[in-house]
């Protein structure tokens, strides 16, 4: 009986190719490939950092064609990339090899982070799940006891877990080498597992300032912003140019005209041109630029929003840029004038609003 | 009066040994103690330049040696401003040593009596003004390298957990931009003062010599690079390396010029 496995992981194939073979119940699909001849015994490592599918076999040949041919059909659901194009972003090792890279990837050698401690717990999660889909014989199970023994003996006999070391830690590290302070800062985080929870944790301790959870799912990441005080957001809405407008238009309303003590007179822009006109024509002109370069960009969304098929064909781009600068300008002044909340709010939600009503609405989302 | 300056040096000694002690354990404590002993050797200092000032046989502040003790000074208060507002331990060992070796040279080398021609109120602000100025930039200077050597060490991936805790490249910029902000116009004005003091000595602004001419490259290149960061045209990066090539050839124009002339 020989070992033989494959795998992707974070050297090998871009996060966008590995999400496609994440989640999805592993029991059933361990007890669809033991239905083949060609396997013996089965096992599922599936982490955010990897996929790996470990097996005994007679036939090693006959199985990694197997292998391939599950993994692009039944892993990814139909959805992921051939099995000739898996080849290239995969790695097969037979015997030895493969033992030996099951013993590296329990005892933390071959993480992202090396030495980080999740990927023992998840291993372990492989094995039981195998264990009770019946698909783990006495060579797996042989394997990975040695694999847990190994990784106890390079944790205790090495100094690779001496700091506790995760990739939620080294997140944190990296933004306090970058940012004196986390306070005034927002992350978007991209995902809702495991991995993506600690890092909130760890953000969260540190005191950062915002959090914003984006997911392919935006059930699984409302849940993690309730829990941490963030917002969650559907990964299309990053990519959406009427989605970053309407976002624009909600920070404009509710985090830069609100914004007291930062811009205590409302709007900077149009409470520097007022003071400087006459004054200081200059600097009026640097101030006009500060106009000119927020109206391009409303442009250069709608355009994008309309070539991308979420506005309607008639819309004319140039003419709704105007008018919704207009919009923030009018009131940004009433604003001013006024500090009232309420009329902000209702003048720019009329303008979210128009933008709403703007949108094709045979656009799927 | 040069006891006093004994005693700033040793502080500054003492300061600086702490500081790479409570780097390297890493101690917090430790690294609050070597800033208060920072904080105590330029009030040792100042007490000495006070005590100095009073002699009847001053020592002339144009002496290189008693400029450069100046700069260190300058440069160590500019260094316990910031630190009210950021977090820059990994700056101390630096300055502290710096500041040592200035004091201790100034004290030893007996600076020289001040000559008629270099007591007047123009020489005293040339020295001051230029010297706070230099302090600034070399602030700013010593910031720019802990900048690139940080940012290497990111962009290689090498370490992510540091065991000396440099600043972060946020207040390693802030510094460079507030150090430019207060060295630019503090150097202009130690050029124009020293300008005019040389007028007032020989009838000519500008005489050509080694020192006038590098000084005055010197002074147009962070002209130009002030410009350029304040334009918006430079980046933290660039800021950082044109920071420290600035101050390398600002020290030359002050430093290397005596040496070479």
């Amino acid at each position: 009986m020989k070992v033989v496995l494959l795998g992707m992981n974070h050297r090998t194939a871009p996060v966008d190719v590995r999400e496609l073979f994440a989640g999805g119940e592993t029991q059933p699909l361990l007890r669809k490939l033991i239905d083949r001849p060609e396997i013996a015994e089965a096992a599922l490592i599936s982490t955010c950092n990897r996929v790996e599918l470990v097996v005994t076999t007679d036939k090693p040949d006959a199985a990694r064609h197997v292998l391939y041919e599950f993994f692009s059909r039944e892993l990814a659901g139909g959805s992921g990339p051939s099995a000739a194009a898996l080849e290239d972003m995969t790695y097969l090792y037979k015997e030895r090899d493969a033992v030996e890279h099951v013993f590296r990837v329990a005892s933390s050698i071959d993480s992202m982070v090396v030495g980080e401690p999740q990927i023992l717990g998840q291993v372990k999660d492989a094995y039981r799940e195998a264990a009770e889909a019946g698909v783990c014989g006495a060579v797996l199970s042989r394997l990975f006891q040695r694999a847990f023994a190994t990784a106890k003996r390079v944790k205790n006999e090495t100094g690779i877990a001496q700091r506790p070391v995760s990739v939620a830690r080294v997140a944190v590290d990296l933004a306090k080498q970058i940012f004196e302070t986390l306070d005034d800062k927002s992350a978007l985080l991209i995902g809702a597992g495991e991995m993506v929870e600690a890092s909130l944790v760890a953000l969260h301790d540190h005191g950062l300032g915002a959090r914003r959870i984006a997911n392919r799912t935006p059930a699984h990441a409302e849940s993690l912003a309730r829990r941490f005080a963030g917002t969650a957001h559907g990964l299309d809405e990053i990519d959406s140019p009427t989605g970053k407008l309407q976002r624009f238009l909600e920070n404009y309303r509710d985090r830069y005209l609100k914004d007291r003590e930062n811009f205590p007179g409302g709007c900077i822009f149009v409470t520097f041109s007022v003071e400087l006109d006459d004054q200081r024509p200059h600097l009026c002109k640097e101030v006009n630029k500060g106009f000119v370069g927020v109206k391009g960009m409303l442009n250069r969304l709608l355009d994008e929003g309309k070539a991308a098929g979420e506005l309607r064909d008639e819309v004319d781009t140039s003419a709704i840029t105007e008018m919704l600068f207009a919009g923030m300008l009018g009131a940004s002044v009433i604003y001013g004038v006024g500090k009232s909340p309420e009329s902000l709010d209702h003048s720019t939600n009329a303008l979210i609003d128009y933008l709403e009503q703007l949108k094709n609405k045979d656009k799927p989302g | 009066m040069y006891s006093l300056q004994y005693i700033a040096a040793g502080l500054y000694l003492a300061a600086g040994l702490a500081a790479v002690l409570g780097l390297a354990l890493p101690a917090p404590a430790v690294l609050r103690g070597a800033r208060i002993g920072l904080a105590l050797g330029a009030v040792a200092q100042t007490a000495a330049f006070a005590t100095l000032h009073r002699l009847e046989s001053a020592p002339s502040l144009t002496d290189l040696g008693h400029a450069i003790a100046i700069m260190a000074w300058l440069g160590v208060l500019f260094l316990l401003f910031l630190s009210l507002r950021l977090r820059l331990p990994g700056f101390v060992p630096p300055i502290a040593f710096i500041a040592f070796l200035a004091t201790f040279g100034a004290a030893l080398g007996h600076a020289e009596i001040a000559a008629d021609d270099a007591s007047g109120s123009l020489a005293h602000a040339h020295v001051l003004l230029a010297s706070a100025g230099l302090a600034a930039l070399g602030v700013a200077g010593l910031a720019g390298l802990f900048f690139l050597l940080e940012h290497r060490t990111l962009k290689r991936r090498r370490r992510v957990a540091r065991r000396i805790p440099l600043p972060s490249l946020e207040a390693l910029d802030r510094v460079n931009r507030v150090a430019l902000v207060l060295g630019f116009p503090l150097l202009s004005l130690g050029v124009l003062t020293g300008g005019l003091w040389l007028d007032a000595r020989t009838g000519e602004i500008f005489t050509g010599s080694l020192h006038e001419t590098w000084m005055l490259i010197a002074w147009l290149i962070y002209a130009g690079l002030v410009a350029m960061r304040f334009a918006g045209h430079q980046g933290a990066r660039q800021a950082a390396a044109s920071a420290l090539v600035g101050f390398a050839f600002l020290l030359f124009a002050v430093v290397g010029v005596g040496l070479v002339s």
